[in-house]
Parts: structure tokens; sequence; C-alpha cells
């Protein structure tokens, strides 16, 4: 296509946008709303994994042994723990240091209470097992029950799959509803190209006569669709990002561990393409369908 | 050349005969007037010609080429090789005379440098090069004619095809504006030309084809208008 060609698709598709005032600005902060919540699904999708991810970094497994175990046979369940697949690492909590553990941190000032314990000591030698993978928790308890000298496996299975399941909702969910929401969005750019297609008709169908191709005609009102559907996308951005920053001001203090927030610098360039790809691809939809519909050239 | 072969054209959505077995062929340069009452099949020859609607059974070549099978992509080339003017003008009103004379150009993909040399020369033919900076609402409707013929003129065209040109025009103006037709096709241009316009047919004595109901029921070189059946 020629430099006048592509010149003359951008500024018609500008005069378009303008001309059609209102109704361009009514797509444009429909278009914004749109994504703004499709931005904010995304966001809290992004950081419902990321919370995943740091609960699979820190899934541990306790595991009890027997009273009365020998020290050398506690080491030997040591060396079978760690040929377990999906271990990745076990380290020994003997009953004495949990005794001291439950005098400091539990009892506190109160820790004469547990005096006299030290003979007959109520605690099992422990390991605590760090886990590769939260998803295969299941298979690795099963395993390491079997491992003789065992008393029990205590996991965190059920919060695990909680916040597995929480995910997986959120996901689903966050699809839905943009998926809804970028039906709505279509359509509304949808009918604005359509408006700027009937105002135009005349000089549509004086370009038909002279011999114009298809592209040359459709260029200007796909254009349009896709300008709409950028400067939606900015808008949205702009709103999302100052929403997002506002929000880790916010709770930025509270912020604990695990339940952080994704960073603004992490999560603003893929909200940024999202957005601008979102934006394009309805304007392209829009703009496809109205031609399609009453556009006959 | 253009050769109708046997064409008849029925619309779909009505069901309507419009054009029935109609043969003839028109040679390069010629001029010819389709007459007949409204509704009797003009138009349907002209938006056959230019591809706007296509052919129910028959063949219709263009220099030998059948444009009833080109595909549609093909068809804005196969418009480019005609100019067409009709009775309501159909110029762009928010541009000047010589913004729609250089706007065909610019569709075609002419060059800056072609669109300066050839939009001034053609408005100079149809007498309007002192009116370029005009607006359409600002020009007489015998000037409004002249920038639409300008317009069909100005790439060139094989043919020129005119839809009831003078429709719009009082005597004195349509004349004016036949002349200019005359003096192009002179020039070379093959034009084809419905009109319900008596008095011009009868004194540019040219060939006539007249059309009624559908079916061509007079071919006649330097004919007048009357109405056969």
């Amino acid at each position: 296509m020629k430099l006048f060609k592509v010149r003359y698709a951008f500024s018609e598709a500008k005069k378009n946008v303008l001309r059609n005032g209102l109704m361009s600005v009514a797509s444009l902060f429909t278009i914004a709303s749109c994504l703004v919540i499709l931005g904010v699904f995304a966001i809290i999708s992004m950081n419902v994994n990321s919370f995943t991810d740091k609960i699979e970094d820190q899934c541990e497994v306790q595991l009890y042994i027997n009273a009365g175990t020998s020290e050398e046979r506690v080491n030997q369940i040591g060396e079978e723990i760690a040929k377990i697949q999906n271990v990745k690492e076990a380290s020994l909590f003997t009953k004495e240091e949990m005794l001291d553990y439950a005098k400091k941190d539990m009892f506190g000032e109160d820790a004469e209470l547990l005096s006299g314990f030290e003979d007959d000591n109520p605690f099992s030698d422990s390991y605590k097992i760090i886990l590769e993978s939260i998803e295969n928790t299941g298979e690795t308890v099963s395993e390491l029950e079997k491992i003789a000298d065992v008393e029990k496996v205590v996991n965190k299975q059920d919060i695990v799959n909680m916040v597995m399941n929480l995910s997986k909702i959120i996901k689903r969910f966050s699809m839905a509803v943009m998926l809804v929401l970028l039906i709505i969005a279509v359509v509304i750019i949808s009918n604005t190209v359509r408006l700027t297609v009937f105002n135009r008709r005349k000089e549509i169908n004086i370009m038909k006569y002279i011999g114009a191709t298809d592209r040359f005609i459709k260029g200007p009102f796909l254009l349009e669709g896709v300008i709409i559907g950028f400067c939606g996308a900015i808008l949205a951005f702009l709103a999302v990002f100052w929403g997002y920053f506002a929000l880790l001001k916010y709770v930025g203090s509270l912020s604990i561990g695990a339940l952080e927030l994704i960073g603004i610098w992490s999560i603003s360039p893929v909200i940024a393409v999202l957005f601008i790809f979102f934006g394009c691809v309805i304007g392209v939809l829009g703009s496809s369908i109205s031609m399609r519909k009453y556009l006959h050239v | 050349m253009i050769e109708f072969v046997n064409v008849k054209k029925v619309f779909e959505d009505s069901g309507v005969v419009a054009l029935e077995n109609a043969n003839f062929k028109i040679e390069n340069g010629e001029f010819v007037f389709l007459v007949g009452s409204s509704g009797a099949g003009k138009t349907t020859i002209t938006k056959l010609l230019m591809r706007e609607t296509n052919v129910t059974e028959g063949e219709i070549y263009l220099n030998g080429n059948d444009i009833t099978k080109i595909p549609d992509k093909e068809i804005p080339y196969l418009r480019r090789k005609m100019g067409v003017v009709f009775q309501d003008f159909r110029l762009l009103e928010d541009r000047t005379v010589y913004e729609n004379v250089e706007f065909a150009m610019r569709v075609v993909g002419a060059t800056k440098r072609e669109i300066r040399k050839r939009v001034p020369e053609v408005l100079s033919e149809v007498g309007l090069n002192y009116k370029a900076k005009m607006l359409p609402r600002q020009l007489s409707g015998g000037e409004q004619q002249r920038v639409a013929l300008a317009r069909a003129l100005v790439n060139r065209p094989l043919i020129l095809i005119a839809d009831e040109p003078t429709g719009n025009l009082n005597p004195k103006t349509a004349m004016e504006i036949m002349d200019i037709f005359e003096e192009i096709n002179r020039m070379g241009t093959t034009i084809i030309m419905a009109t319900h316009a008596k008095d011009i047919v009868d004194t540019m004595k040219k060939r006539v084809i007249e059309v009624s109901d559908g079916n061509i029921v007079r071919d006649e070189m330097g004919g007048v208008y009357h109405e056969t059946v």
C-alpha cells in the first residue's frame, strides 16, 4: 500500500472519530470500563497465582516419629525421607529442641510449668520436610507414612487445596466476565462504526464507482475501530495503574510474607500489552462486523 | 468493444425480469443512447456493465474479456476503465471542485505529480478551471455536472457511462453539457447514455438502443427518441 493510502486511511479514520464525537467518546469509555474490569480480574488472577507459588515454595510437611525410637533409627528415617521423590529438603527437629521451643515461644513466662519434662519428654522427634511441588503432596504423604516407626504425618493439604480451588474459581469467573465484557465492547464499537458507515454512505458509493478497492474503502473504518480501542486501552491502563498504585500504597504496610502483592512495575507491562492487544482486537472485530453487515463494496 | 450476448437479468429478491435475451455490440468510440420508459431496463444495462450487479444468464464482453466471470476483487480495476456520471451529480459536498476531481485520481493511486498535471487539464476541458477552489454548493447545477464529468474523465476511461446526466438541468445547460459529451466522444471515448431527454436524442442523431420491459426493441443508427412499444 502506497504511503498516500496509509496516510489517507489514518486521516479519514481520525475524521470519522471526530465526526461521531459523542458516540466515539461513549465507545471509548465503554471499552475503557471493560478493560479496567478485565484488568482488575487479571491483577487478581496474577496475585492469586503469585500467592499460590509462594505457598508452594513454603509447602512443608511435619513427620512425627514414634516415642522411644533410637537416635540411629531417627537418622536412618532421615535418609529414607531424602530418597522419596518430591522431597526438597528434610530437617530434624528433636524432642529436646521441641521442648525448648515450647518453653521459650509457647509458654514464655510460664515456662516453669514445663520443668520436669526433661526426663519424661512428651514430644516426639520430628522432621520438617519441604516439598518440591504442592500438587503431589497427597502421594508424598502416603510414601512418608509407609516408613517404619513413623507415628504420623501432618500436612497443610487442606489449606493448599482451598487456595488452589479458590484460584481456579477466580480464574474461571474472570474468564467468563472478560468474555461477556469483550462481547459488549465489540457490539458497542460495531454500532459506532456502523453510524460512520451510514453517515458516509454517499462517499463510499462514489468511491465504489471510481474504482476504489475494498481495502481502500474499508481501511479507514477498520482504523476507526482500532483508534477507539487503542485510546480506550490507554485510558484503562492509566486508571488501573493509578488504582493499583494507590492500593499498594494503602495495603503496603499490611503486606506480610505470602500475602504480599505483586509490585506495580511487574504488573504494568503485562497489563499494558494485554489492554493494547484487547483494545485493538475489540476495535478490529467491532469494525469488521459492522462493515460486513453494512458496507457492501 | 462491448458485447452483450443473450443477457438475462432477474432480480432474485423480487423475481422481476429486468433484462431478457439482450444482444448488442458497441464499438470503441461509439456514442449510444439507451432510451425507454422508467423501469424498462436501461439502468440495469449500465449496472451490469459496471458489475454493480451480475447477469443471471449470458455473457458481457469488454474488449474480449467476459466481465461476468471476473472475481469480485477485480471489479474495482474494471471500473477504473469506466467513468460514470449521474443525474444527481454525487459530489462530495465538503470538498472543493479540485479536491473532488483529485480524489478520483488518488483513489486509483496516481502520484502527486500526475495529479498536479492532470486535474487542471481536465477542469479546463469542462470549462471549470477558474472555479477549482469552490465548493459544490457554490456552483449551479450545470457546473456541478461538469465537475462530475471532470471526475469521470480524469482517469482517462475507455467508456463513459451516464445515467440521466441532464435530468436535473434546464434545456440550455443540458445542451452545453451534451456539447462536452460530444467533444469527449470525438476524442475517442465510448459514451453510453441512458436518458429520457427526447430533444437531446433527436438533435444529436446518434445510435439509439431502446429498451422496453427488459427487451431490446430497437437498435438504430442515427435514431430518434420515439418509443416503439
